[in-house]
């Protein structure tokens, strides 16, 4: 008998109304017996398999924290130690001349230990003082390269800090303070973020990449050298510094200037220098008109290489006389009529002392003894030569109708 | 045997017990759940399966691990949950069956006697009911298991969709779509196999006429 499929809704609906006897109960007490223990054993099985899993994940937890907490304390240790690293600690005392004696003790901060003499190469530790006797001189080198070499009766102090661990991403004020006699330095050129710097009683010598040399002691004139070792209770000690190489910046009572190769800088107390300035003269005035920015209490450019060691006052010969000298005969002889003699004298100032704070009256006292002396062309020459050097001098209005032929 | 009348806290303690590795309560789960799990394989498969017992068994030994990791399927009734992991463990079951090339003969197995009692006492009609049903499960088994699932749980075992939501362990809206394209996908497969058994029969006739 053929037999056509029922459609799918309604085969769906007499599926879901399909009803079931329940089993023989004698047999279902068998089987009860049999799945009942199975899942007995599966129950075990799992909650001891999951006992172990959480076993497991704990020990790997403790396991991990431990190992974190290792790397961790190693981390630190090494970057304790590489920052404790310190400074000084691979400064060496390269060569000694004479009576020289080292000062340790400067890390603990406990009293310095009697003085140690040194022979031959030494290793220096952070706030060593180095001191050098009347026939004494010595050099020290610093990890970083800088030279110091310390001339007679001087003491230099090594810094008390510590490098930092990663010097390339910090920047870092290595000083060196010298509080008597004389040191040389010669820096080479430091990576970006680092200074070098000598500090002295009344200043504080910064460089980066430059040769120079730092004094400290009793000023006496000019022409002599700072005075170093005993002084007088009422003595001022006074610093002067010399470059022979780039430039230096030098803080003093709060203002800082900068000097170049080949000039000397002083403390401003210790120079007399202006106060000897003869009065009758127009320097002062000009003087108090504004130097040029590089102009300092006293400056000129007879400075002596500092990479030599320093010797003594033979090395420092005065000029600031010989330019006085040498526009007081100008002037002299203006007054007197003589104007090519006037104009010989300055030509001569100004060609031996290019750099002289004298300049600027130079040039004036110039241009005026030329046209006196009828050389309209020269005059205005000169004239138009001080408007551009000094245009805001205070003989410019006179420079000017000069230099415009009236 | 007398029935006895379960409650959510009683449902809650078998599941705690279960979970805490009391080996006492495999057979209170056995005694709650046997009626649930019997019912649910008499419907899926139509009859009384050769395997039955071994499904039966398989079946709580899925409950019984399940609850003992802590993956009981949240805020639903256990009753309702047992079914829903009857309907895995003989999806699963089916599928073996498919890979071995008996499901689409299982339904002319002769050796298989309907054990129901079908309210139609017809025989022609009860054997045609049931090759409607092995259709319509090797269907479900061919589709989609989550629209399956969801065709099986509302439309033959009479579940609400709140209950399917919680079950399956998506939201309401989710559980409504994937039952309406299970009907949809269902419906449209059971008249593709009939237009091609007619086209079958129509092109035999033709042949031998």
């Amino acid at each position: 008998m053929a037999r056509t499929s029922t459609p799918p809704r309604e085969a769906v609906q007499k599926w879901s109304e399909l009803s079931f006897e329940d089993e023989d109960s004698a047999l279902t007490a068998a089987k009860r017996a049999q799945i009942v223990a199975r899942m007995e054993l599966r129950l075990e099985q799992t909650i001891t398999a999951e006992a172990n899993t959480r076993r497991r994940a704990r020990v790997y937890a403790a396991f991990g924290c431990a190992a974190a907490v290792c790397l961790a304390a190693f981390g630190a240790w090494r970057w304790n130690v590489s920052r404790s690293a310190p400074l000084a600690a691979l400064a060496h005392v390269q060569s000694v001349e004479g009576s020289v004696s080292v000062t340790h003790g400067g890390v603990t901060g406990v009293a310095a230990t009697p003085v140690a003499p040194v022979a031959g190469e030494t290793t220096l530790g952070p706030g060593d003082d180095v001191v050098t006797a009347p026939d004494g001189r010595t050099r020290v080198t610093l990890p970083d390269g800088v030279s110091l070499t310390l001339g007679e009766a001087s003491r230099l102090s090594l810094p008390k800090s510590t490098l930092p661990a990663n010097p390339r991403l910090e920047t870092i004020h290595e000083q060196v303070s010298l509080n008597d006699g004389v040191v040389s330095v010669r820096v080479p050129h430091l990576t970006q973020g680092r200074t070098f710097a000598v500090k002295t009683p009344d200043a504080e010598v910064t460089v980066h990449g430059t040769a120079f040399t730092v004094e400290v002691g009793e000023f006496v004139s000019p022409d002599e050298p700072l005075h170093s070792g005993a002084h007088a209770a009422d003595a001022t000690i006074s610093t002067r510094v010399r470059v022979s190489e780039g430039v230096v910046s030098v803080t003093s009572a709060g203002r800082e200037v900068f000097v170049r190769a080949g000039m000397q800088w002083i403390s401003p107390h210790a120079e007399p220098t202006q106060r000897r300035v003869p009065a009758p003269l127009p320097t002062t005035a000009a003087l108090s008109a504004g130097p040029p920015p590089s102009a300092l209490p006293a400056l000129d450019s007879s400075a002596s290489g500092a990479s030599a060691p320093p010797t003594g006052p033979k090395t420092i010969p005065s000029s600031l006389a010989d330019q006085t000298r040498l526009l007081e005969s100008a002037m002299s002889a203006s007054r007197n009529g003589d104007y090519h003699g006037a104009i010989g004298s300055l030509n001569e100032l100004l060609r031996r002392y290019p750099a002289s704070r004298l300049e600027p009256e130079a040039r004036v006292q110039l241009f005026r003894a030329l046209a006196a002396a009828h050389d309209a062309a020269g005059a205005a020459r000169e004239a138009r030569r001080y408007l551009v050097e000094y245009p805001e001098g205070y003989a410019h209005e006179e420079a000017k109708k000069l230099a415009l032929g009236h | 045997m007398a029935k006895v009348e379960y409650t959510e806290a009683d449902d809650q303690a078998l599941v705690d017990a279960a979970a805490r590795g009391d080996t006492k309560v495999a057979a209170k789960l056995y005694d709650r759940l046997v009626g649930v799990v019997n019912r649910s394989l008499f419907r899926i498969f139509g009859r009384r399966e050769t395997n039955h017992d071994d499904l039966v068994q398989a079946t709580f030994e899925q409950i019984i691990v399940t609850l003992a990791k802590g993956r009981f399927g949240g805020p639903c009734n256990l009753s309702a949950w047992a079914s829903s992991v009857t309907w895995h463990v003989a999806l699963k079951y089916l599928r073996s069956q498919r890979r071995e090339r008996r499901v689409l003969s299982w339904g002319e197995d002769p050796g298989h006697e309907l054990s129901v009692a079908a309210p139609h006492a017809d025989v022609e009609q009860s054997v045609g009911l049931r090759k409607d049903i092995a259709r319509i499960r090797a269907e479900l088994v061919e589709m989609d298991p989550g629209k399956a699932e969801a065709f099986l749980l509302h439309d033959v075992f009479g579940h609400d969709l709140a209950e399917i939501a919680v079950l399956t362990n998506v939201s309401v809206a989710a559980a409504q779509s994937r039952l309406v394209r299970g009907r949809k996908e269902l419906y449209a497969r059971l008249e593709d196999q009939g237009l091609r058994a007619l086209k079958t029969k129509k092109g035999g006739s033709d042949g031998t006429d």
